[in-house]
């Protein structure tokens, strides 16, 4: 866990000031909408469908368990009971008045926590692997790189009005659970032929209206020279990116239309004019930043049959055990995913008492931390394999101990029409008639590792397009329908979703996952298959087929 | 004011101290209720509600009009989005964790 030094706490502190001003001078009418909107959303705070939406930077998903107790005083004094985790490792609050945000980011202030760009055209939240620091494939720990970027970029001003929006992501192990080729630059931790520790650099990935992987513009690049080369490929961007048209200017497109190798001609030569720059980084300011993390200290402990407690009579606990921990590189020690999405829930919903019993949790059981996922679950990361079974017990007292990690109902969902402004239908509803009809956990464990993923409106925050089965929802002619999508992945092999055919009404979509899944079931050569190995092998034509008859006919789809 | 049947526009916006919807009713106050809204019935009276609701903007903010309804003399939403906005979230809001502090 990162602490924050004088610097830090002073840069928060003087922001929550100046907020609480503009505020004040828009609560009194001194200051217009239009004059109060680029103030407030620099601050994270969004308008949506009923309400104002504050959004809070949680640096590459890690939490204390003090800084759980501080937002879930946030939903208990200041909101409606509840805050929801998004795909980007924050979390939202729904319902805020206004006068009461300056409360709430003093709250965040005083556990070194802001909701400074996670709105705006700016370098959002930098996002990591939630598996980072306790990887057995990792090889760095990639969070105080992750932080070195977050200082670097926070109120940068060469880079507050960019075209679009602008997120990265860094992973330090060689399996990618960041989805690093769908953010805008994606930074991955390599070693050259001399086992020099290094970069490998991808840029131009994205999800929304136009999905692309990223494309790599530079195998190695010295760990000294991070942030001059991210503030070279932003000056590219940021000079040269289309500004005329708002779906064309994300930096996905500038790669697409120019082609990798002029851009990655452009960022070199950019580079070369700022690399012994102030930006060089040294080897004492990375210490300087390794140097503020608490790392947790691990015990010297025996490692525990997992294979035999995955063989326990309680079912509900072996399949806890089978579907819900990670490998943790450390003797005796495991990763436990925490599922926000049992039956009846929305999924990244949590209640303030939650929130609290995850920061007890995390206290008596993960070494005072926790990570938000991107999947929308919480992972306590330093888990005693011995305390497993108290552990679960615990966390089935406060429903968090769905074992459906990994499964089909560990849906990826937006807040959907039932919240965003943006949005042209409803995914919680969807998401949650799913983890309905899908609700015999053998059938789940039988189908294996399967990802499903589902976004309101084209802009994909439900990262849709990278989803083993992907459901975009639209409007037609004033109904809901939705699009599914087969086959996407955003992880090492990354691919987009193919669309499988005419959308499906509400009523029809989940039935219509439901025959996916059977065209599946029935048809893999083994249980070893999983569903994306099987979709690469077959394609889109036994869904179809399966879907909508040999001639791909009009049955159970909306228009 | 007697509301003929058909379609019509409300103007609407979200309040500046909380972000709810307010829908202008005749009297030209702002009301939470959809179904209290002024149903325009041309295009220029929405102009002129509009224009109305754009000087309101110290207590609502980013004001605009809609296509509704007026069915047995209530305002009513024509499309998904304004119907939610009108009522509120489909889904269950708190989260029901089953449990108090206290139990555990």
């Amino acid at each position: 866990m990162y602490q924050y030094d004088a610097h830090d706490q002073r840069i928060v502190d003087e922001r929550v000031a100046q907020f609480r001003d503009q505020v004040r001078r828009r609560l009194a009418g001194e200051i217009t909408e239009d004059e109060f909107k680029p103030l407030r959303l620099q601050n994270g705070l969004y308008m949506q469908l009923h309400a104002y939406m504050l959004r809070v930077a949680i640096p590459y998903g890690l939490l204390s368990s003090a800084q759980l107790r501080g937002l879930a005083t946030i939903a208990r004094d200041y909101d409606r009971g509840y805050a929801h985790f998004t795909t980007r490792q924050n979390i939202q609050y729904n319902w805020p008045e206004l006068e009461n945000v300056p409360k709430i980011l003093d709250v965040l202030a005083s556990v070194q926590m802001h909701a400074i760009q996670t709105s705006g055209n700016c370098i959002r939240n930098t996002t990591s692997d939630p598996l980072a620091g306790i990887a057995a494939d990792e090889l760095e720990d990639p969070r105080p790189y992750c932080e070195l970027i977050r200082q670097w970029s926070t109120f940068h001003p060469e880079f507050a009005f960019l075209p679009r929006k602008f997120k990265i992501a860094v992973t330090g192990a060689r399996t990618d659970r960041a989805a690093v080729r769908v953010h805008d630059i994606g930074v991955c931790i390599v070693e050259n032929d001399v086992g020099e520790r290094g970069f490998e650099i991808l840029v131009g990935g994205g999800l929304g209206r136009t999905p692309h992987i990223a494309k790599q513009v530079r195998a190695f690049l010295p760990y000294e020279d991070l942030l001059s080369y991210l503030e070279a490929i932003l000056r590219v961007y940021n000079r040269y990116g289309r500004r005329d048209n708002k779906y064309k200017a994300r930096i996905k497109i500038q790669v697409a239309e120019w082609g990798v190798e002029k851009f990655a001609a452009a960022v070199e030569a950019e580079w070369a004019q700022i690399r012994d720059s102030s930006t060089k980084l040294t080897r004492d300011e990375i210490d300087r930043i390794k140097g503020r993390f608490i790392t947790p200290t691990h015990e010297t402990l025996p490692a525990e049959d997992l294979d035999a407690l995955a063989l326990t009579t309680d079912r509900e606990f072996a399949r806890f055990v089978k579907n819900n921990l990670r490998a943790h590189r450390v003797a005796g020690y495991t990763a436990a995913v925490i599922s926000t999405k049992p039956q009846g829930r929305p999924p990244g919903d949590v209640s303030d008492t939650q929130l609290d019993a995850l920061a007890d949790l995390a206290d008596e059981f993960g070494m005072g931390e926790v990570v938000v996922m991107h999947d929308q679950n919480v992972m306590m990361p330093n888990v005693r394999q011995r305390d497993l079974r108290t552990f679960y017990d615990r966390l089935t007292a406060w429903d968090l101990g769905t074992a459906n990690a990994g499964r089909l109902t560990d849906q990826i969902c937006c807040p959907g029409l039932d919240f965003c402004n943006l949005a042209n239908a409803r995914s919680i509803p969807v998401a949650m008639r799913i983890a309905e009809h899908f609700d015999n956990l053998d059938y789940l464990d039988d189908l294996g590792d399967l990802s499903l993923k589902m976004s309101g409106c084209i802009n994909s925050c439900g990262h849709h397009h990278v989803g083993n089965i992907g459901i975009l929802g639209q409007e037609k002619s004033g109904s809901e329908a939705y699009q599914l999508m087969l086959g996407g992945s955003p992880g090492n092999d990354a691919s987009l979703g193919k669309i499988v055919g005419p959308a499906f009404s509400s009523d029809d979509i989940v039935g219509a996952v439901a025959t996916v899944l059977d065209t599946y079931a029935q048809q893999r050569e083994s249980r070893e298959e999983t569903f994306l190995d099987f979709y690469r092998r077959v394609g889109l034509a036994p869904f179809k087929e399966s879907l909508y008859g040999t001639d791909q006919g009009r049955r159970s789809r909306s228009g | 004011m007697a509301r003929s049947q058909g379609s019509h526009f409300v103007v609407t916006a979200n309040t500046t101290d909380s972000g709810a919807p307010v829908y202008l009713r005749h009297d030209r106050t702002w009301t939470p209720a959809i179904a209290d809204a002024h149903p325009a019935a041309d295009t220029q009276e929405r102009d002129d509600l509009l224009a109305f609701a754009r000087s309101q903007e110290d207590s609502v903010c980013d004001p605009y009009a809609f296509k509704a309804n007026v069915e047995a003399g209530r305002v009513v939403a024509t499309n998904n989005r304004e119907r939610i906005r009108s009522t509120g979230p489909t889904t269950p809001l708190r989260r029901d964790d089953g449990v108090t502090p206290a139990e555990n």
